[in-house]
């Protein structure tokens, strides 16, 4: 079936079986790698990307449940340049083999849009469904916290 | 961007954009992963140091980046005896013909800055000498005079200045010193102080790219059918559904099992679920877990291959010693990238692309899969989406290859979660039994005999060298090989030699009636694993003791050169544990990037509470019970203590940090449990029956 919808601020049309997860889309007919696959059930959120203002867990989302959407990927979390998160991502040293951070930063950037100042608990509770096997999860929380207080002393928190 | 793209003839011949440049190569010791095995054949050139005209400094890196940090470590050696301009310096990926490289491409054993410390420092010291010298005969001045600092040589006199590039020319065409002179460490600039990883940027905005994300033109992606029980033989195959799946482009049988090849991921993989295979899967009827237990439980009353013995260790058991049985599991290393690997057949040659941790064995490997010299097979080494030791197998490309026999162009076999959890490479399940005896307040005798469903290798190490002064001896071993398939696990014996030794210490300060720390403390052997104790033992603030309701435990453990030990802060309430605080001492000589080292720490901690709260590896008829991170649950952000790493001042070389935080971290967790409630845990990962025992 065809579907059409907002790929990073460009809006796409792919012919695939209506059930094509929009992981593969997103990997095998649009080329965005960025978006990783690890678990293929929901439980690892290395694949989650931004459908909508919701993070979304790409690999068991079909592709048609996104018909007319805006879907944003990692490869434009921070439109033309760095997002805070992922510049704080690197002042921090959070990624070790990088394979889940998009995930992670997919899902810390939609937390503080919604929870501009986050306490641990809240981080916890929206960042559980992300799995990390180097075991980043300090600097996560670290680095979510800076990137909050950053965020609001430059006045967009 | 990280350069993958350099050859040998390149880095020999020119620099980046053609012309003049300084090359120097220098001495690294073969890989000692398993040294134990493979001791001898001496030292080969392998340091390569290229610096061009523009100034570049290019050194090559030949171990994978998995997320440790190589690839800013080691470059860091060589810049700092160079006097390099830092952000001129450039990691290089190691040839693509892994077979012209001196010494096998492999990397583990928490070897690769302990073995590259030495000749990185003398190739940047070589470098900067021969720059000195071509820099003093321009300006007909002597070389004394001179002084190299930040990318340039200074003759401090007469205030002239020349870059690194302007004086490759002439460099080049000098002898490379053999004895250079090497700093004195007060005066590094470098080593020691936090540099930003260089693979950090391309791993926050999407462009990284590891061995899932190859793309190439005309690729097919193929998902295999693997053996549902190890050994397990094919009966019949109905692929007639498969192949009515849009996009399913071929099925066929390979020696692992049967292969969809479609022209994308999703066809593949809908294309095997239509897949039908009958398996004969006797071979590994009543192959088990429990089964084994059993069976290695069994052999607990027989003496096994004495490893150690020293002293009358039945005497000195006496009549009524402290006794423990433990039990651990096979572990899966789960790396969140799943098993992978490209290859295209093609012109009496392969080209593969690996997320690998061993780039000559998976050039070998695929060599010998495709029927041709390992130098016709190209290897394009990708970022690892993790390893810890499960990429020191060469399994992904040995069914990559066979795969691309049959396909025209380049296919990729990506391997489900599934596939990856159910074949793995595992961290052999163990049985230990241990006596000890303490009498005068000292361990008087000790007896630890183990039984392993593994090589020697993987189970055995560790065993015969509690880092403790003990008059009687003994250490002995049965080992079991089954169907199962086995490997090196971050850490690979320690993780069970750790937990089983310091769980057993402690029991038997427990029964001294002594302090755990204190009677530690009181028998160790080796200095540097009683500095790294004392240190953590300090910060964590054992002697204020634990908060109400909670225990304190620790455990010291030497492994790969390097010495941890860790305090743990434990509650548990209705038989679950949690973990608020582990505090790390670690002593692993001199540090080169201390937050690269911490991130080391804090990532080994986490993969060992997996193993200790977690999960495990159950295998039943003959195949593995778990597939996915719902039976193998990884710890969470939510599960995590507060972890704080600190580090032994130390100007000894730097040894590995990679696997020796994981072993002590278990044993931390059970010994603050008994403090906590009274209960001994002897199995992991712990469950919520034993803690209410």
């Amino acid at each position: 079936m065809s579907v059409t919808f907002t790929v990073n601020g460009e809006r796409r049309t792919v012919e695939v079986p209506e059930d094509t997860p929009l992981l593969w889309v997103l990997r095998d007919t649009l080329q965005l790698k960025g978006t990783k696959y690890s678990c293929g059930v929901a439980v690892c959120g290395a694949c989650t990307v931004d459908v909508d203002g919701q993070a979304v867990r790409a690999c068991v989302t079909p592709v048609s449940a996104v018909q007319d959407g805006r879907v944003t990927t990692i490869e434009s979390l921070g439109g033309e340049g760095l997002h805070t998160l992922q510049r704080i991502w690197i002042e921090e040293e959070v990624p070790q083999c990088g394979y889940c951070q998009p995930g992670f930063l997919m899902q810390a950037a939609l937390l503080l849009e919604r929870t501009p100042e986050p306490t641990d608990a809240e981080i916890d509770r929206e960042m559980a469904g992300n799995l990390c096997r180097c075991g980043t999860y300090s600097r996560v929380r670290r680095a979510i916290h800076r990137a909050a207080r950053e965020r609001k002393e430059a006045g967009h928190g | 961007m990280v350069d993958r793209t350099v050859t040998r003839r390149d880095f020999l011949l020119t620099g980046a954009k053609g012309g003049a440049a300084l090359v120097v190569a220098v001495h690294l010791p073969a890989s000692d992963l398993f040294a134990e095995e493979a001791r001898g054949d001496g030292f080969h050139p392998a340091a390569w140091i290229r610096i061009d005209a523009e100034g570049i400094v290019s050194v090559v890196v030949d171990e994978a980046e998995l997320g440790q940090g190589v690839l800013t470590t080691l470059p860091m050696i060589v810049a700092e005896e160079l006097e390099a301009d830092w952000s001129k310096v450039k990691p290089l990926m190691p040839p693509r013909d892994p077979s012209s490289w001196v010494r096998p491409i492999s990397t583990g054993g928490s070897t690769s800055t302990r073995t590259a410390w030495d000749p990185l420092r003398k190739a940047g010291a070589a470098a900067r000498e021969m720059l000195r010298e071509a820099a003093a005969r321009r300006w007909g001045v002597p070389i004394p005079e001179t002084r190299a600092e930040k990318g340039e040589i200074i003759h401090a006199a007469s205030g002239r200045r020349l870059a690194f590039g302007e004086l490759v020319e002439e460099a080049a065409r000098l002898p490379v010193p053999d004895d250079p002179p090497l700093k004195d460490p007060a005066d590094y600039t470098l080593i020691g102080r936090p540099k930003p990883r260089v693979d950090l940027p391309e791993k926050v905005d999407g462009r990284a790219a590891f061995g899932t994300d190859v793309a190439l033109d005309g690729m097919r992606v193929a998902s295999v059918e693997q053996a549902p029980a190890f050994g397990a033989r094919i009966l019949s195959v109905d692929d007639s559904g498969a192949r009515q799946v849009d996009g399913v482009l071929d099925v066929f049988r390979v020696p692992q099992g049967v292969a969809v090849v479609a022209r994308d991921t999703w066809a593949a993989l809908r294309g095997r679920e239509a897949l039908r295979v009958e398996w004969d899967t006797s071979p590994s009827a009543g192959l088990s877990s429990d089964a084994l237990f059993g069976e290695l439980e069994g052999l607990m009353d027989e003496a096994g291959e004495v490893e150690e013995e020293r002293g009358d260790v039945e005497a000195a058991l006496g009549p009524d010693p402290v006794t423990a049985d433990f039990r651990l599991p096979f572990l899966d290393h789960a790396p969140m990238e799943p098993m992978n690997a490209t290859a295209w057949v093609r012109d009496g040659g392969v080209e593969v692309w690996v997320p690998t941790q061993v780039a000559t064995a998976s050039q070998e490997a695929a060599a010998r899969v495709a029927g041709v010299r390992p130098s016709r097979v190209v290897m394009n080494v990708t970022f690892a989406g993790g390893g810890f030791g499960r990429r020191l197998e060469t399994d992904d490309v040995e069914l990559a290859v066979e795969v691309a026999k049959r396909v025209d162009g380049p296919v990729q076999v990506l391997w489900t979660r599934e596939d990856s959890i159910r074949h793995g490479a595992y961290r052999p399940l163990t049985v230990h039994r241990l006596r000890g005896a303490v009498a005068g307040g000292r361990v008087a005798g000790w007896h630890h005999r183990a039984a392993g469903a593994g090589g020697r290798g993987l189970v055995v190490p560790g065993m015969a060298s509690p880092p403790y002064r003990i008059p009687a001896l003994r250490a002995d071993y049965h080992l079991k090989e089954t169907a199962v398939p086995v490997g090196a696990w971050r850490s690979v014996s320690y993780t069970h030699m750790g937990f089983v030794i310091e769980s057993f210490m402690d029991m038997l300060a427990h029964r001294a009636g002594a302090d755990p720390y204190r009677f530690r403390r009181a028998h160790m052997t080796e200095p540097r694993l009683r500095a790294a104790l004392d240190l953590a033992v300090e910060k964590a603030g054992w002697d204020r003791g634990a908060p109400d309701g909670r225990g304190l435990g620790v455990a010291a453990v030497s492994s790969f050169s390097s010495h941890a030990a860790e305090v743990a802060e434990v509650s548990v309430e209705d038989g679950r544990v949690r973990v608020h605080r582990v505090v790390a001492g670690i002593h692993c000589g001199r540090v080169i990037n201390p937050d690269t080292l911490r991130g080391q720490v804090e990532g080994a901690i986490t993969l060992a509470l997996g193993y200790t709260l977690k999960h495990g590896i159950t295998v039943r008829d003959g195949a593995v019970v778990q597939g996915n991170f719902t039976g193998y649950p990884l710890m969470r952000i939510d599960e995590m203590p507060e972890v704080e790493v600190y580090t032994v001042p130390s100007e000894d070389p730097p040894t590995g940090i990679g696997e020796p935080p994981v072993p002590p971290l278990a044993a931390a967790v059970a010994n603050a449990v008994f403090a906590a409630t009274g209960v001994r845990v002897t199995e992991l990962p712990f469950t919520r029956e034993a803690l209410r025992a």
